[in-house]
């Protein structure tokens, strides 16, 4: 017993004192801590406000939900209890009275195990000043009043017919979990959300060229589970962990009909648009950290995800003058594996010397099956038939970087960075781009810390050509600008000054600069400026102001 | 000695822990300018601090007594051990001189380094979210644990929705100013916070964030985009970012340009309007592309653009 003392007394001086060696011994045997204010038993706080809103915007209550014109009340409130066994729980409440609302409590032993349970929603209003013709907002099908159709749209009666509509949502979070510490080197977790979004947006559909704003309902259901395992040795740090995912869209499609006469497409008058489809993720993953040596310490993780999708198709179109050919499937049975492989190294092989080496592979293998699909255009003619491209992408990266640290405050770096992007069914089957970049950190009079970065990249594809099975083809000098060759050069200069011990101000400037050498079309250049200055003053521990500006 | 007769097999393990961490770092910290703390405790533990740290000092600490730091009952707490001096070091020099060089203060003034302060932190807390913090991006910018956190705090601010952001902008300066962009995802309204996307103390993917990709955080919340659809849009289905600027954006909807601009950046296709628009293409302008210009520009027919599950939707119009 008076060994491990010896030991836990050790680690703790030569963690906290470079001065620190030996094996002190310490009597604490008059540590009564008498004049600590231990908060046991039973606590709260509440908090009650209230406010006015000036004037009606949608943009000012985007996602406040204080979006209308009047008064508000608002409440905050806590209670607490912690028992002198480590037991505890703890539940808050804030911006009950307002949109925002949540609601959170967690309660457990601590050290031994937490329980949790919380609540929250978030507003988004996007629009109050939106009109439509369209009878049945927010359903899955949109109908037109008498008048309708018309040839253009001035010959639309839209001036009797136009009724308003809010374009919003709200998410609603449930989520409930726990965790558990049986030994101090194992945890156990549970995590559990349903979230649920509710109301509309908007979005547009067309019969060839005349389109139509519609709006489209949002009725759908995402549940999470995160469960998870770790352990936390000398050396060794593991986790096991599982996430998965799951989306149910109570719409499948949203209908509309065609408020455009097209004499000639007379049966063309109403359309389809899918609405997302009902999917799955399920995930995989292990991570690990070993300290091979004081100095050196090794980092992985892998996760393998599975995605999934196989939602009834919808019919290929409304229009019931066409007969379009059986489709090859009824429903897709979308695949995608997902592999995330990383792998890192870390060195500090002298005091002032720091290496790092990462590599990191993702791979993206989309399983799902192709087959020919014979398809209307906008529900109006019969097209030739096309099979569907499910693209699949490999990345593969390689960092390299060593850190200097110079005596008096100035830390040097030096980095590589490599990338390696495959890809199926496009324009370029690989690119590879090489990025070098240095830093140079300057800390003086405890005050002022100066960083400089200066990058330099360059992109190159291993070949452009156009995609066969995508009709109409393409412009043949144009290059897409994620995959064509590329040049990048990019600065950063940033200060940080502790003007007084109660100011701080931070002033940065970054730019970039990309050239496209081999794109005659699509995106030939770039330039990037920002200019940041921020200014902290802090009143007191609990109060500070900021002023900032950006350019 | 009561805490010392409680010791049992796993605080054993935990001495180990401490020790191999601490000569780990004690080896790199030759170069720190050495401190003058000595080897000493105080004679009464936190009681011989508080006499002079009473609830009138400047730097509030009391609020710590309302933390699970401050939890006696958890035997792995410091006031379940050594009280304020398990993390501020031997005080006892300190209690008879005053000095401030004999306490490790956690303050940039520190006579220890970074990496020696974050030590007596990651001590304990080395598990979980923390085994990539060794090569991280924070971790190789020499923050410190105590850059982000306050332990005498009732509510450590960068652990709260509301005032998480704040933390992170001390530094994100830029990042500041796009959460600020009349799009962008709810930061500053208190409804998201920095770590619900990234990892702060580290993580192997890029710009360290939560998930395995890039994708795979945005599906957290926005998982009617995951597909995998029937007819994919290539640069939705590998890189959200590769239009949406992730943090907030003066375009709609988050996106790094308006459309027509966006698309045409890489579309040109034979048979379609393919020529890039200009104000004179309004209907103000005489031109007749309105339906290409206003509202959501291509968006107006092509309104799937992240995907259709429609069998007639390869042009992403159903």
């Amino acid at each position: 017993m008076k060994t491990a003392t010896q030991l836990f007394l050790l680690g703790m001086l030569s963690a906290l004192s470079a001065a620190a060696a030996g094996q002190p011994t310490v009597d604490t045997s008059k540590w009564e801590c008498k004049l600590c204010k231990f908060d046991d038993g039973l606590s709260g706080t509440l908090e009650l406000g209230g406010g006015n809103v000036s004037d009606s915007s949608s943009k000012s209550g985007e996602y406040n939900g204080l979006h209308e014109q009047g008064g508000f009340l608002v409440a905050d409130g806590t209670a607490r209890y912690r028992g002198t066994d480590a037991g505890y729980w703890t539940v808050s409440a804030s911006n009950l009275g307002l949109d925002t609302r949540s609601l959170a409590a967690e309660g457990g032993q601590q050290g031994i195990y937490k329980l949790f349970l919380n609540y929250d929603e978030s507003p988004h209003f996007v629009s109050d000043s939106a009109q439509t013709p369209f009878i049945g907002k927010g359903s899955p099908s949109l109908t037109l009043p008498a008048g309708f159709p018309a040839g253009t749209t001035g010959l639309m009666p839209l001036a009797s017919t136009l009724q308003p509509v809010d374009l919003e949502t709200k998410r609603q979070k449930l989520g409930a979990g726990a965790s558990w510490t049986p030994v101090r080197d194992w945890m156990y977790a549970v995590k559990f959300s349903h979230q649920t979004r509710d109301g509309t947006k908007g979005t547009a559909g067309t019969f060839f060229v005349n389109a139509s704003q519609l709006v489209a309902p949002m009725e759908d259901v995402t549940d999470q589970l995160d469960v998870s395992a770790s352990y936390t040795g000398a050396r060794l740090h593991a986790k096991l962990a599982y996430y998965g995912s799951m989306f149910r869209n109570n719409d499948a499609a949203l209908s509309w009909q065609n408020p455009f006469a097209v004499p000639a497409f007379p049966a063309a008058v109403a359309g389809q648009l899918a609405l997302p489809p009902d999917n799955e993720s399920h995930q995989i993953s292990a991570a690990a950290g070993y300290q091979l040596s004081d100095r050196t310490r090794a980092t992985a993780d892998v996760a393998y995800s599975r995605m999934t999708q196989d939602d009834a198709f919808l019919a290929p179109t409304l229009n019931p003058t066409l007969a379009a050919p059986a489709l090859p499937r009824v429903s897709l049975n979308g695949r995608v594996n997902i592999f995330s492989g990383n792998l890192e190294l870390n060195s500090a092989v002298t005091d002032r010397v720091r290496l790092k080496a990462a590599y990191s592979h993702n791979d993206r293998d989309n399983q799902t099956p192709q087959a020919e699909y014979a398809w209307v255009t906008t529900d109006m003619f019969l097209a030739t038939p096309r099979t569907n491209l499910p693209y699949s992408f490999t990345q593969d990266r390689v960092k390299l970087r060593a850190d200097y640290q110079a005596p008096a405050h100035i830390k040097a770096s030096l980095g590589l960075d490599h990338d390696s992007n495959k890809q199926t069914f496009q324009e370029v089957d690989t690119t590879r781009e090489d990025t070098i970049w240095g830093k140079v950190n300057a800390h003086a009079l405890h005050r002022i810390d100066v960083t400089l970065k200066l990058a330099h990249g360059e992109r190159e594809n291993t070949g452009y050509q156009a995609v066969d099975s995508i009709t109409p083809p393409e412009n043949p000098l144009l290059r897409k600008y994620n995959m064509a060759d590329r040049t990048r050069d990019s600065a950063e200069l940033r200060a940080d000054i502790a003007a007084t011990a109660k100011i701080d101000i931070g002033l940065q400037v970054d730019a970039s600069e990309d050239e496209y050498s081999d794109s005659a079309i699509g995106l030939t250049s770039g330039r990037d400026l920002n200019l940041n200055g921020d200014v902290a003053m802090m009143l007191t521990e609990q109060t500070s102001l900021h002023f900032f500006a950006n350019h | 000695m009561r805490w010392m007769n409680q010791m049992n097999i796993e605080k054993s393990l935990f001495a180990v822990v401490l020790l191999s961490s601490g000569l780990g770092f004690s080896i790199a910290a030759s170069s720190s300018p050495a401190g003058d703390q000595g080897m000493e405790y105080s004679a009464n533990g936190a009681d011989t601090c508080l006499l002079c740290h009473t609830e009138a000092w400047a730097y509030p600490i009391y609020p710590i007594f309302k933390t699970k730091h401050a939890n006696r009952a958890d035997k792995r707490t410091p006031f379940a051990g050594l009280q304020c001096e398990a993390c501020h070091g031997p005080g006892g020099k300190h209690a008879t001189t005053g000095s401030k060089d004999a306490i490790n203060s956690f303050k940039e003034t520190s006579f220890l380094s970074v990496r020696q302060r974050n030590e007596a932190c990651l001590g304990c807390h080395q598990g979980n979210a923390r085994v990539g913090w060794v090569g991280s991006t924070h971790e190789t910018s020499n923050l410190a644990c105590t850059s982000c956190h306050q332990l005498h705090v009732e509510h450590d601010p960068v652990l709260a929705r509301a005032t998480q952001p704040e933390v992170c902008y001390k530094c994100h300066l830029k990042e500041r100013a796009e959460f600020n962009k009349p799009s962008a995802h709810p930061v500053r309204f208190g409804l998201l916070t920095c770590s619900e996307c990234h990892s702060p103390h580290g993580s192997i993917a890029v710009a360290m964030l939560a998930r395995p990709t890039l994708n795979q955080t945005c599906y957290t919340c926005h998982a009617e985009k995951r597909g995998p659809f029937l007819w994919e849009h290539a640069p939705a289905a590998e890189d959200c970012s590769l239009c949406h600027s992730p943090h907030g954006s003066a375009h709609a909807s988050l996106l790094k340009k308006d459309p027509p601009l966006l698309c045409q950046q890489c579309h040109a296709v034979a048979g379609h309007p393919s020529v890039a628009y200009t104000s004179a293409a309004l209907p103000g302008g005489g031109g007749g592309g309105a339906a290409f210009l206003l509202s959501g520009g291509c968006i107006n027919c092509h309104s799937q653009v992240h995907g259709s599950n429609h069998p007639s939707g390869i042009k992403l119009m159903r």
